[in-house]
């Protein structure tokens, strides 16, 4: 079981929110996941108010650990919800729940001990069947994944209805389809049942989970020395569908994954092999899109080769701020340059990248120099229209004020025009072509001698693993 | 002023300028937290009185206060609406603000907050309109309803007449406050026995400017003349519109964030009637003959309207239209400045002011051999929002026109039209005048134009 699993759960059934198909199957369980969506959204955050509510007030509240008053599974399920979002909090103090990072980390001691005990009065038969959903949850939550089994087998024997099977059945894989191999099993268990009642409809539900990244999630705690076993298990759920289906499906964002994880390791061969897996089992898909994507993987990995270990020369731009006059990057400490975007606001996927900026300076500090380039758009933050010099000076003050990054500053401008209707246009700044030219990336990693050890996006928490990893090995090996 | 003076005593009917200011300077006490703390007040109060069949059946008296309490922390803004002016209602509306706030990721302050454009005030406040209270207010229906009485027809009103103070209370720069009164008046009087109805109105800031018993005389003329109605086919006719009906059609242009350039060129497929392809607006290309000319200012003296709207963005003089070329569109500070390197917003409010010529309603009946006048437009459903294109009927009055004069009364047609076409059909236009349009205010011209679509004939009244 993986810490985040309630929070997969709730964002896997919203997703089905939009999908008119299959509604009848999982409507229950969206109305669930609401009120849960609810409980993370607005109780999670309030953590003030939930550290001084610790007395016994006879309701679920935090602190709350008299079990001998959790007498429905739905408690337990919302004792370990809150209790994992506290320990979220505890864990990552500076990041919005909206905001964080979807990552796989063992579920908490406080969140296991809670349940187990909540669990402990509490079986299959006490229980009223309108909790049994809550009682499957609680006990996934504790990786009791063979227990879980028995409160839907028992549903599904009660059933009265087509519906009725339907809704646990659809339930049910929507709650399996999970990051271990033994849930993904019973996932597609159950997704076969439901296809014997209504033809393709545990396709649908395989299908929405997928698009939410269920699969890729899987293939990440895999890793690259048994590449070609462990991609042919993960288009084992591809092979469960019928061709159109398979259209729909990106099956080379599996392996987009996988060389995203090699490349967190600096591993350019094993991000080779993945390719020659891919072009090998791709063959049998039809996607049209499947060559282009290998093709453009091609030239990345490629350009990934020439460029790991080569000496970088210093960049240039239009303005240089807070760089003491050293243009970055430079030799004698480890470099780390990366593109950014000053005008995103609080777009969740800026956000997300500043935070991990922060964490990366948290963890090295003098040890890492960090640079942050930007590009003229002819505003700023806060500001009204303003020259290329004082949105630079904005642009600084913006990251190194707002944002407290310690970090030098390239701004470059960007190339305008007016067009006849009066907008005015910017084309790219030459900086940016010369990220392209490196594969579409926006970060770069350099050793203190100067030379590229890593290329790759740092957009996110989950993109710093790559970095910590890599600068880690530099410090061990200078 | 204290505490007392406002949250104890029974109030004026609006809230003054003091008394917004000083519930944002209340409200700040509450706050917690620091960063800055916003209100946007709407006071409003709107009398009003209506009659039918020639009875007065209601008359209303309604104040309302709608208070928008906005903290913004480290650039984490929350806002919370309440409607009720009391201390407790303003803490508790601060406070919950301030919890929003948590839940919203923190950024620089918004670029809509940080300016104020200077403005200079319309005259939009009279006291003729302020004054008119409930029993001026029953007088005034009372002799208004009698002509149609008199005539021995049904005669159904509305009178009302408001005062709003709109205010903006921020923690820096300027804290603008403007009020302003609004009347109007329409009626609609029917002969129960012989289809005919007549309908006239008018609304203006200042209610001397309403002449109640000319618009009662237009109603009436209207209601008798257009007895006895006879069916004509449906088809594509010659029209001379009224300038009541060549608003109820080209107000559509102007309306419900039509005019946001935002929509009309940065979307991913071309939106709206102005959006020419993928990317770009029609802004420089002749969309409507080159006679017309669309104006938009709150200081016409006109067509004026409050100076700045509810998020403190200032109305600018623009065209619209110019010649028939699409001058601009419409667009917030955060547009001006990402998209078109100015530093100001363009916003509309629905109102406009259209050119006319030297036409009159007469020259225009007698130049058309055949063809139908037409007191208004109802429009039902916009078919088409790329082209405009709408259905709806006419109603209270429509003439046919043959051989260059108005011949009789015919039934209710259903049209299918677009501004856009009709504007590009002109023939004539003729001297532009205030129309009725309440809280937008518009000024039409009478226009003849031709090949108007009508497609099907209808029972409506």
């Amino acid at each position: 079981m993986q810490f985040n699993t309630m929070s997969k759960l709730i964002i896997n059934s919203i997703g089905n929110l939009t999908d008119s198909f299959f509604s009848q199957a999982v409507g229950l369980f969206k109305s669930l996941s609401i009120g849960a969506l609810f409980l993370v959204s607005f109780v999670l955050p309030l953590r003030a108010q939930v550290l001084s509510s610790s007395a016994d007030t006879g309701r679920m509240a935090w602190g709350h650990k008299d079990f001998s008053r959790y007498d429905r599974p739905s408690m337990c399920d919302r004792a370990a919800m809150l209790t994992g979002g506290y320990e979220t909090r505890k864990y990552d103090p500076d990041t919005i729940l909206q905001i964080r990072e979807d990552v796989d980390t063992p579920l908490p001691e406080e969140v296991v001990e809670v349940v187990k005990n909540c669990l402990s009065t509490l079986s299959t038969d006490s229980i009223d069947p309108r909790q049994t959903w809550s009682l499957v949850r609680a006990m996934l939550a504790i990786n009791e994944d063979e227990r879980s089994r028995k409160p839907i087998d028992k549903l599904l024997v009660n059933g009265k209805t087509r519906a009725d099977t339907m809704h646990v059945l659809g339930k049910a894989m929507t709650l399996y389809l999970e990051v271990t191999p033994t849930r993904l099993d019973l996932a597609l268990y159950y997704a076969r049942l439901l296809d014997s009642l209504v033809t393709g409809a545990g396709v649908q539900v395989v299908r929405f989970n997928i698009r939410n990244n269920i699969a890729n999630h899987w293939m990440r705690k895999y890793v690259v020395d048994s590449v070609k076993k462990y991609a042919s298990e993960a288009i084992k759920i591809y092979r469960y569908m019928d061709p159109t289906e398979q259209d729909m499906v990106p099956i080379h964002s599996l392996f987009g994954n996988l060389i995203n994880i090699a490349n967190e390791r600096g591993d350019v061969a094993a991000q080779e092999a993945i390719l020659d897996t891919a072009r090998e089992l791709m063959s049998e898909w039809r996607q049209d899109d499947g060559r282009s994507w290998l093709d453009r993987t091609t030239r990345s990995v490629d350009i990934r080769r020439s460029m790991y270990g080569r000496k970088t020369q210093p960049l240039q731009g239009a303005f240089w701020l807070n760089n003491q006059g050293v243009p970055r990057p430079t030799t004698g400490k480890i470099s780390l340059v990366v593109m950014v975007n000053h005008n995103c606001g609080t777009a969740i996927r800026c956000v997300s990248q500043f935070i991990a900026l922060k964490r990366l300076q948290a963890i090295y500090g003098d040890k890492l120099d960090l640079t942050l380039i930007s590009v003229t758009q002819g505003y700023a933050p806060a500001s009204g229209v303003l020259t290329p010099r004082e949105e630079a000076e904005a642009i600084a003050k913006y990251f190194t004020g707002f944002h407290k990054l310690s970090a030098a500053i390239l701004v470059d401008e960007a190339p305008v025009y007016t067009i006849e209707d009066g907008r005015v246009l910017r084309d790219l700044a030459p900086i940016v072509h010369t990220f392209n030219e490196l594969g579409s990336v926006n970060a770069i990693l350099t050793d203190s001698e100067g030379r590229i050890r890593w290329l790759g996006n740092l957009r996110s928490e989950n993109d710093r693993k790559p970095l910590v990893l890599t600068i880690n090995r530099i410090l061990e090996e200078e | 002023m204290t505490q007392d003076d406002l949250f104890n005593k029974p109030a004026d009917r609006f809230l003054s300028k003091e008394e917004c200011a000083f519930i944002a300077s209340e409200a700040r006490k509450f706050a917690n937290g620091g960063g800055i703390t916003a209100l946007r007040i709407e006071s409003k109060w709107m009398g009003n009185i209506r009659w039918a069949r020639n009875n007065i059946i209601s008359s209303g008296d309604v104040r309302s206060n709608v208070l928008r309490v906005g903290r913004g922390i480290n650039g984490a803004a929350a806002n919370v609406t309440i409607n009720e002016v009391s201390l407790r209602a303003l803490e508790r509306a601060v406070h919950r603000a301030e919890r929003l706030t948590n839940l919203r990721p923190e950024a620089p302050a918004d670029i809509m907050d940080s300016y104020m454009a200077p403005y200079e005030e319309p005259k939009i406040w009279f006291d003729s309109t302020y004054v008119l209270l409930a029993e001026a207010r029953a007088d005034l229906a009372h002799d208004l309803m009698q002509p149609a009485a008199k005539a021995g027809v049904l005669s159904a009103g509305y009178i009302q007449v408001s005062g709003t103070g709109l205010s903006r209370q921020r923690e820096v720069g300027a804290s603008p406050y403007t009020r302003f009164t609004e009347a109007q008046f329409s009626v609609t009087v029917r002969d129960p026995k012989n289809y005919g109805s007549g309908w006239a109105g008018i609304d203006w800031n200042d209610w001397n400017r309403i002449d109640g018993k000319q618009i009662v005389e237009t109603a009436l003329d209207k209601c008798l003349r257009s007895r006895n109605p006879v069916a004509i086919e449906p088809g594509r006719y010659m029209v001379v519109l009224e300038p009541q009906a060549t608003h109820d059609l080209v107000s559509g242009m102007f309306g419900g964030g039509i005019l946001e350039r935002k929509i009309a060129e940065d979307t991913q497929v071309p939106s709206g009637p102005y959006a020419l392809r993928r990317g770009y607006s029609k802004i420089g290309l002749r969309i409507v003959d080159p006679r017309i000319t669309i104006r938009f200012n709150p200081l016409d003296p006109n067509c004026s309207f409050p100076p700045f709207d509810q998020f403190g963005e200032v109305y600018r003089e623009t065209k619209w239209i110019e010649n028939g070329i699409l001058k601009e569109l419409a667009y917030n500070r955060r547009y001006g400045v990402e998209k078109l390197g100015r530093d100001y917003a363009l916003p509309s409010q629905g109102s406009y002011s259209m050119s006319g010529g030297d036409s009159t309603i007469e020259t225009m009946i007698s130049n058309t051999e055949r063809g139908l006048l037409v007191t208004r437009l109802m429009i039902e459903r916009v078919i088409s929002s790329q082209q405009l294109l709408a259905t709806g009927v006419t109603r209270d009055g429509l003439w046919l026109i043959e051989k260059g004069k108005v011949s009789q009364a015919v039934k209710n047609l259903r049209f299918t039209e677009s501004p856009l076409f009709v504007l590009n059909n002109l023939l004539e236009m003729g001297k532009p005048e205030r129309v009725f349009s309440p809280g937008t205010p518009a000024v039409a011209p009478p226009i003849r134009a031709q090949d108007f679509s009508f497609t099907a004939t209808v029972d409506a009244i």
